[in-house]
């Protein structure tokens, strides 16, 4: 309503000032009779405009309404156009900015790198573990030490173990600082885990709970944990994978939940979950031989011969089973 | 200019000649596309209004007011470009998207305010001139300095061809409204050339402000000291002031030149044949676009991912010498180009100037001319090439070198004689150039130990 | 810039303590020692330079300081290259033979000659080399360009370049921090490191003595930090290949090389080099130090004070066996826990105690909780938290500790002067301490055992036999009791250090 008159009282000094315009004024006329009601028009206009601005281009103030102002007022007439016809509409109709989730690349060239020197290995009959109990010398320990690096957990960690009885004290230092390490951070990720879990939805329990399940048989698995830590490991473990289940049945977490009770030493719960592994259609090849380890434990032995016979062929040929095959078979 | 080369490598790298072509073309319509159109548009209405606008000097005083405009709103305007364009690209660097638009009205919002008030005192004080008149040139000259700003922020922003299209629409506009108030005599002219502007103006307004959001309208971010490079706003000056200083003494002196209207002066015999040699660089313009912003710009990139990524020392050396020979081939091959353009040109500049219907007094002046703005191209790639190794202050040495050189050598060309009018501009050029060659080497040189040791 | 190197002529203090990150910000064993250091000697004035790492990992001084300390200078490394202070820099030529000799003494593969390094000493003395060059020279550059091309295997230059002014900075922000100092009579540095690089540095400028003590053994320190080190930038290829690798990576290499330099640098300045115990003069020996110039001197314990404590002891073997230590890994409680296991069995009547804070790592001390619950030692097994071990010893059998490292527990001397017996892992100096050093020594007899260590089965025997056998309990408290008052007495070892002192001032 407002801006109805606004914009007939803008319209009417304009035209005022042009009819001024026309009539060749000096320069003091044309001051007070152009530009005055010019600027007066101009400045209807702005408020004009500037009321009917999205709210957040109102601000800031004075700047706002000065720049549609100064817009019409230098530019007459053809400003005061260009700010109602391109201006205005523009800051009503502005594009979404879109996440660019596609981008075109050229194709790169090959890469080169150029490798580091690296020192040949330590050649020796007998391995790491040779090393640390005979090498007298406490920098080919801490090299052996070193070289367990690269390795996986389940391997590197005996070799830790033993080298934290070392006589040497860098040797026993460096050893104890990386299981910390492993140990820290598998701590951490189970850490965060739980805290995950408070904070999620129970719709997101699931997944969640599998996690913490395969971080606690991680640390079992690798023996980070002994003795009564190793009970208490298992049984969070067992736990979690119970938990998994609830929301969503999944044969890999009956595979886990069977090793975990197969650790624990509760064989006829081992050999139901594999069953039920089996049955939901994991492959043969993963799920019999735990099924032959928990009949061995278990002590029936003709078992371990039937389970071993079922496994195809071209795996009873390849190492680990080659062995077990030619004993039992 | 940045992200054209991304363009002109898609286009390159299809290989075949007549992609080739292509780029060259398209590089040479984005380079010179702008310019080429507004100085032809313009003609264009002088045309038109011979014989429809009499008396014929009104048609004089049109064309004469529009170079001044064109020439202060560039040279007011210059610094003013280049600053606000490294603002930009360092807040989309840092991906700032909802600074953009506050800060280019923020400085759009002063140039106006400023070239307004400015105008009308200049306007007030120094013309005589019907309020019209003085009112049109005004709002022209306002336009003309948000235009520029504008269009500098949108190339920057890698909207080619909608600048050349909207500029092809617009100018059009222009020349379609001079025919029709061509009646209202200078006034209709100034009319129409302002209505062409506004339009082109508010269209690209329409453009930006529909593309880049943000939670404000206003912002002056742009004045944090912490945030602008200040040597910009010199460098940016001393270039365009370089550019017209020659024309300048030109116009002032009043043995070379003759009042047109107002104080506004013009130099019959030096202006022409310089307008017409600057439509002689749209050649070297184009393989200066290429080559810089294709080959240099990549092998830029290569180095200084190199330097980040951590490849060895020697490999670095190497792509900085695949770098350097890269801009050696650019620099060669723009001479080449504009070399062959420019004897083409003194080949046939008698028979040009005929059909343009200029006496062949203009020949030796016209000669100097064309030399002089081809080693402007020159001079251009050699500035880009400095200011992607951001070396910000060599770019300023050498524009304030510019300026002082041309200001002198032009009044001492003057001294000696209509044998050496050109001179100055072409010889000062000369002079910035190999000057530049020498800074340019040492920078090459010591590019690892200053990127390395003094960067930080 | 003048290069006049202007020190004040007159002496400010009488020692001159150079510190890096311990006292009086950090509390823990070394802090104590410096403290009591400090408060034992009143007679001696004390100038302290600290040297730390960030300035912001030091909030708050958790040691007041006393009347003798008269000036504090405090430094903090990371400055040197953090971006606030080097703003971009302008082309400078740089002094190359002292780069060249930096680069010679401190990162070449080759061990470098004495010259090289008194040499580079002399320069950071005179100020011939300022941090500007080093960060902005063409000199360095070239220095540092050359030293990659021949002898760098890692290919990352970038990782190289910004491992060598890493290293450099701190150096020289050192150098200059040396040409401010305050005059002191005499020098002590209390670890090699970028203290006993001070101490190098300030030796030349005053020309006066310079001790070291080392508690840990820094070089040592630092190689196992950076063996398992993240932030060290490694080479993608190698972080991803699979292939057994006994290297430990160029820039890891750089770094280690760069400690022990140091070490080998204040070794040769300092006289004498100090040890805590035989072994870890050995050590020092074997990390370049001069035999002739070592000495150990032990720690010290307040005897006045724990003869009240002796007193408050009760008649016969308490059945209590106790850690004294914090909660943490590395005292590795669990072992003790376990061996407790085997101890409770044989013995119903013991009980064990752990003494110490539990907040440090709050995981493990859970993990001990449960391995108590687990192994059925509720109610046998207490967890007493930090307690006044003047209050806790005497009503202990024995002590035990069963650390994976150890230097010089200052916990088993405090055990003996309140008459408890101790069972240690064999660690750091445990057995020097418990069997006997020197000949004389061992003649005193056993004051306790020490086992294996992470063996709780030998661990639980060495207990058991203790505790049952009176005999043999009554003479290692005895040799506890003697051991500790003749050769690990506060007084012994503060006057050993005034005599130090007192040739070191006297020495000028």
């Amino acid at each position: 309503m407002i801006a109805k008159w606004l914009f007939s009282g803008a319209l009417a000094f304009e035209a005022g000032s042009w009819a001024s315009l026309m009539r060749n004024p000096s320069m003091a006329e044309g001051l007070l009779y152009c530009v005055l009601p010019h600027g007066i028009a101009c400045g209807l206009l702005t408020v004009a405009v500037w009321g009917l601005l999205p709210r957040r281009y109102r601000s800031p103030m004075p700047w706002s309404p000065l720049f549609i102002f100064s817009l019409a007022f230098f530019i007459p007439l053809l400003g005061a156009i260009g700010v109602l016809a391109a201006v205005f509409p523009a800051l009503y109709l502005q594009r979404r900015r879109d996440e660019q989730i596609w981008d075109s690349r050229g194709v790169p060239a090959l890469p080169f790198r150029p490798q580091e020197q690296r020192r040949s290995p330590m050649f020796r009959d007998g391995g790491l573990q040779d090393v640390l109990h005979r090498a007298s010398d406490p920098e080919q320990r801490l090299a052996a030490l070193l070289a367990t690096r690269r390795m996986p957990g389940h391997e590197s960690i005996p070799i830790l173990k033993l080298a934290l009885r070392d006589p040497a004290d860098d040797v026993r230092l460096l050893a104890y600082s990386m299981l910390d390490q492993q140990e820290s951070r598998i701590n951490q990720r189970i850490e965060n885990l739980l805290k995950e879990i408070a904070e999620a939805p129970p719709a997101r329990h699931g997944p969640l709970h599998a996690g913490l399940a395969r971080w606690y048989w991680e640390l079992a698995y690798l023996g980070l944990a002994q003795g009564s830590v190793l009970e208490h490991v298992l049984r969070q473990a067992s736990e979690h994978v119970q938990l998994a289940q609830d929301s969503e049945q999944d044969p890999e977490l009956d595979l886990l939940g069977g090793r975990i009770a197969m650790e624990q030493g509760l064989f006829e719960e081992a050999r139901e979950r594999l069953r039920r592994a089996e049955r939901a259609g994991l492959d043969a090849e993963k799920v019999l031989p735990f099924q032959a380890e928990v009949a061995f434990l278990a002590g029936d032995y003709r078992a371990v011969v039937e389970l071993l016979g079922r496994l195809p062929a071209a795996v009873r040929q390849r190492p680990p089973f080659v062995e077990l095959a030619r004993y039992w078979l | 200019m940045a992200g054209i080369g991304f363009e002109l490598r898609k286009i390159l790298s299809r290989d075949s000649y007549s992609s080739t072509l292509r780029a060259y073309v398209y590089a040479g319509l984005i380079s010179s596309g702008p310019w080429v159109l507004s100085i032809i548009s313009v003609m264009l209405i002088g045309l038109l209004s011979i014989g429809v606008v009499v008396p014929d000097k009104l048609v004089r005083q049109f064309l004469v007011t529009v170079t001044y405009l064109m020439a202060f709103s560039l040279i007011i305007t210059g610094g003013l470009q280049l600053f606000f364009t490294r603002f930009v690209s360092d807040r989309l660097f840092e991906r700032r998207f909802d600074m953009i638009m506050p800060n280019l009205l923020g400085i759009l919002l002063i140039v106006t305010i400023g070239a307004g008030l400015l105008a009308f005192v200049v306007l007030g004080l120094l013309f005589d001139e019907p309020f019209i008149y003085r009112l049109l040139v005004l709002s022209n000259f306002v336009v003309l300095c948000n235009l520029w700003l504008v269009i500098i922020f949108l190339s920057g922003m890698k909207a080619y061809n909608r600048i050349l299209l909207v500029m092809l629409g617009g100018y059009s506009l222009m020349v379609a409204s001079a025919f029709l108030l061509r009646h209202w005599g200078m006034e209709g002219l100034l009319l129409a050339l302002l209505i062409g502007h506004a339009s082109l103006l508010f269209m690209f307004l329409y453009d930006i402000l529909r593309e880049y959001g943000s939670d404000r309208l206003i912002a002056f971010d742009f004045l944090d000291r912490r945030k602008v490079f200040l040597s910009l706003l010199a460098t940016g000056l001393c270039y365009n002031l370089g550019i017209w200083v020659d024309k300048f003494i030109f116009w002032f002196n009043p043995a070379t030149s003759d009042q047109v209207i107002g104080p506004l002066r013009a130099s019959m015999l030096y202006d022409l044949p310089i307008f017409l040699a600057y439509l002689a660089i749209i050649p070297g313009m184009a393989v200066f676009l290429v080559r810089i912003e294709t080959d240099f710009a990549e092998w830029y990139e290569r180095l200084f991912s190199a330097i980040r990524d951590g490849e060895t020392l020697q490999h670095i050396g190497q792509l900085k010498n695949e770098m350097t020979l890269s801009i050696r081939q650019g620099l060669q091959e723009i001479c080449k180009v504009q070399g062959l353009t420019v004897l083409l040109l003194f080949l046939f500049a008698p028979n040009l100037l005929d059909m343009l219907g200029m006496s062949h007094y203009y020949l030796p002046l016209f000669y100097i001319d064309l030399v002089g703005v081809s080693i402007q191209v020159v001079f251009m790639a050699l500035l880009n090439v400095f200011f992607y190794l951001d070396k910000r202050i060599v770019v300023l040495e050498l524009c304030v070198l510019f300026v002082v050189l041309n200001t002198l050598l032009t009044l001492l060309s003057q001294y000696l004689g209509p044998t050496f009018f050109g001179y100055g501009f072409t010889v000062s050029l000369f002079c910035c150039v190999l000057f530049g060659l020498l800074r340019l080497s040492t920078a090459l040189e010591d590019l690892e130990y200053e990127t390395f040791m003094l960067d930080r | 810039m003048s290069r006049r190197v202007v020190v004040p002529d007159v002496p400010v203090a009488d020692v001159c303590l150079l510190l890096e990150g311990t006292w009086p910000y950090v509390r823990g064993g070394v802090s104590s020692w410096i403290n009591q250091m400090i408060l034992g000697l009143p007679e001696i004035t004390f100038s302290v330079f600290f040297i730390g790492g960030q300035r912001e990992a030091y909030p708050r001084r958790n040691y007041e300081i006393p009347a003798n300390v008269v000036h504090i200078e405090e430094v903090f490394l990371e400055e040197s290259w953090s971006t606030g202070v080097t703003a971009k820099g302008t082309v400078r030529k740089g002094p190359a033979d002292v780069l060249e000799n930096l680069y010679r003494y401190f990162h070449h593969p080759d061990q470098p000659d004495i010259q090289v390094g008194e040499a580079l000493l002399d320069a950071f003395a005179e100020g011939r080399i300022e941090l500007a060059d080093v960060l902005h020279s063409r000199a360095a550059w070239e220095v540092v360009s050359e030293g990659y091309r021949r002898h760098c295997s890692d290919p990352s230059f970038i990782n190289y370049f910004w491992t060598l002014r890493t290293m450099q900075s701190p150096l020289l922000m050192l150098a200059a921090a040396a040409r401010r100092m305050p005059r002191a009579r005499s020098l002590h540095a209390i670890s090699t490191g970028y203290a006993g690089l001070m101490g190098c540095i300030l030796k030349r400028l005053w020309n006066c003595s310079f001790v070291l003590s080392e508690h840990g053994i820094y070089t040592k320190e630092r190689k196992i930090d950076l063996a398992q080190a993240g932030w060290i930038a490694e080479n993608p290829d190698e972080a991803l290949s699979s292939s057994l690798d006994t290297g430990t990576g160029y820039i890891r290499t750089l770094w280690i090389r760069f400690f022990e330099r140091i070490g080998l640098l204040v070794y040769g300045s300092a006289d004498p080099v100090i040890a805590l115990y035989d072994g870890n003069r050995q050590r020092q020996i074997k990390d370049g130090a001069d035999p002739a110039r070592t000495r150990v001197i032990p720690n010290g314990i307040d005897l006045q004070r724990w003869s009240e404590v002796l007193a408050a002891r009760p008649e016969g073997i308490a059945p209590v066996v106790g850690l004294i230590g914090r909660v943490v890994p590395i005292k590795d409680v669990k072992t003790f826990i376990r061996s407790l296991r085997g101890v409770i069995s044989a013995m119903p009547e013991a009980e064990g105690w752990i003494v110490g804070p539990e907040d440090e790592d709050a995981d493990y001390a859970a993990e001990c909780h449960s391995l108590v619950s687990s192994l059925g030692l509720e109610g046998k097994v207490h967890f007493l938290g930090f307690q006044r071990i003047q209050d806790i010893l005497p009503k202990l059998g024995l002590m035990v500790l069963t650390s994976i490292s150890e230097a010089q527990p200052l916990v088993i001397l405090e055990a003996w002067c309140a008459g408890t017996p101790v069972v240690s892992s064999d660690v750091g100096s445990c057995r020097e301490l418990i069997e006997g050093g020197d000949a004389e020594d061992r003649a005193l007899g056993q004051a306790g055992e020490v086992v294996a260590i992470a063996d709780p089965q030998a661990t639980a025997r060495a207990i058991l036999e203790l505790l049952r056998d009176p005999q043999r309990w009554k003479s290692a408290q005895a040799a506890g009791l003697a051991r500790v008052h003749r050769y690990y007495g506060e007084a012994l070892m503060l006057q050993r250090y005034r005599d130090l002192y007192r040739a070191a001032t006297e020495n000028n």
